[in-house]
């Protein structure tokens, strides 16, 4: 289960490519393709600085009329997957 | 009908180690009045494919007007790429993707290292992001790899790779001797070659997707080559009609005796008719040089003999091939 403190690196062995303010990602690993989102994308960004998943919930619906347990609830389901599918390391706090 | 392979450019943005600096190093490229003259003529000779490479043919300071020049006059088209900066020009490429045939793009190894070990830090990431581009714009494209003592122990991780990629299908080629002091070592021996033809004819019976090689392995057929049977023709960026589909205009003689003509002289049918006659010749000596005793083991490779008739790269065979031990093939693909 994933919280508000915890930390998702995106991993060196996926391929990011931006298309039209989404992105293809390409796990090297599974050799496997996945889309995101405009969203998807601005929460990669955030993961990449270094952010806790609190973190990025707070700097990305900061400035849109979404409630903050609503968007904490956004970044966790997607770290969720993409921690499934490999694309992510999880850090615990 | 037939095809027409058209070298845009010899600039590059890459320095491989496996390719020909002196053509692939320069800073020219195929005017677009010669393009449109092939255009013209083209069609009526029984070619509606054209085929672009370099050099790297994205880079051609026209390339879009190539593609808009062409698919105007009907013709379909692909071309061949390291994929380098294919996400930044892709979104040019969409209006004529109905003509558009397929991308050729070049992977010379199954991992990262070995790619870049031979075409430069940072080219297999680079290309991914291609293929990503292709799959998510649906795109069709294929891989075309050189074989070398540094990727040959890979072909079946090739295969392995590609598919899940995305590729239509793999063509892998030989390796021929580029001169570079960085190329020394990577041209196969000839026994190795064999046991790699082997494999790759194991791999194109096994894989789910289509597995080719181009013309240039040991066959006792004499003419294998599209070029040779008028099926598909050769131009530089010159405006030369080579006479083999390979390192034309880049032997020891000179004139050079492996160029039919050049369109900013002669007309596409003049070219055409003195390609055929020529052929005609090459073929007839071939045939006789079969019969003689100079014709060795090597020269069952179509290339190896057509660079030796012509005299091309004069550096063929000027470094010792390396014998290399590779293990047979591991993977089997359902």
């Amino acid at each position: 289960m994933l919280t508000a403190s915890d930390k998702a690196t995106p991993d060196s062995d996926v391929i990011v490519t931006e298309l039209d303010g989404e992105a293809v990602l390409l796990n090297l690993e599974t050799k496997l393709y996945f889309s995101l989102n405009a969203t998807g994308v601005a929460i990669w960004k955030l993961l990449e600085e270094g952010l806790t998943l609190g973190q990025v919930g707070e700097r990305l619906f900061q400035d849109y009329d979404v409630t903050p347990e609503k968007g904490q609830q956004c970044v966790l389901d997607l770290v969720d997957q993409l921690n499934d599918e490999k694309l992510v390391s999880v850090t615990r706090d | 009908m037939g095809r027409i392979v058209i070298e845009l450019t010899n600039r590059c943005n890459l320095r491989c180690r496996h390719c020909y600096e002196g053509r692939h190093g320069g800073n020219a490229e195929l005017s677009l009045t010669v393009l449109d003259n092939i255009l013209r003529d083209a069609k009526q000779h029984g070619f509606d494919e054209l085929a672009f490479t370099g050099g790297e043919p994205t880079i051609h300071r026209q390339f879009f007007d190539v593609i808009e020049h062409s698919t105007q006059r009907g013709y379909r088209f692909g071309f061949v790429s390291n994929g380098w900066n294919f996400p930044k020009i892709h979104q040019r490429l969409l209006p004529f993707k109905d003509q558009l045939t397929s991308i050729t793009f070049s992977l010379d190894g199954a991992t990262e290292v070995t790619h870049d070990n031979l075409r430069g830090k940072g080219s297999f990431r680079r290309l991914l992001k291609a293929m990503s581009v292709c799959v998510a714009k649906d795109i069709p494209f294929s891989i075309n790899t050189v074989v070398t003592t540094l990727n040959c122990d890979q072909l079946d991780e090739l295969v392995a790779l590609a598919i899940p990629l995305g590729s239509q299908g793999v063509r892998f080629g030989h390796y021929i001797e580029s001169g570079h002091e960085d190329s020394v070592g990577l041209r196969l021996t000839d026994d190795l070659r064999r046991r790699i033809e082997a494999d790759i004819w194991q791999l194109r019976d096994q894989a789910p997707i289509p597995v080719a090689m181009a013309p240039g392995y040991v066959t006792d057929e004499l003419f294998p080559c599209a070029p040779l049977n008028m099926e598909e023709i050769n131009i530089d960026w010159q405006g030369n009609i080579g006479k083999c589909c390979h390192l034309s205009g880049f032997g020891e003689t000179s004139p050079a005796s492996d160029i039919a003509g050049n369109l900013n002289d002669i007309g596409f049918a003049e070219a055409m008719n003195r390609l055929k006659r020529e052929n005609d010749a090459f073929r007839g000596q071939k045939a006789i040089d079969q019969q003689s005793r100079e014709f060795t083991d090597t020269d069952f490779s179509p290339c190896e003999y057509c660079c030796r008739h012509y005299r091309k790269g004069r550096f063929v065979r000027q470094t010792a091939p390396v014998a290399v031990e590779i293990p047979p093939l591991g993977r089997q693909h359902n």
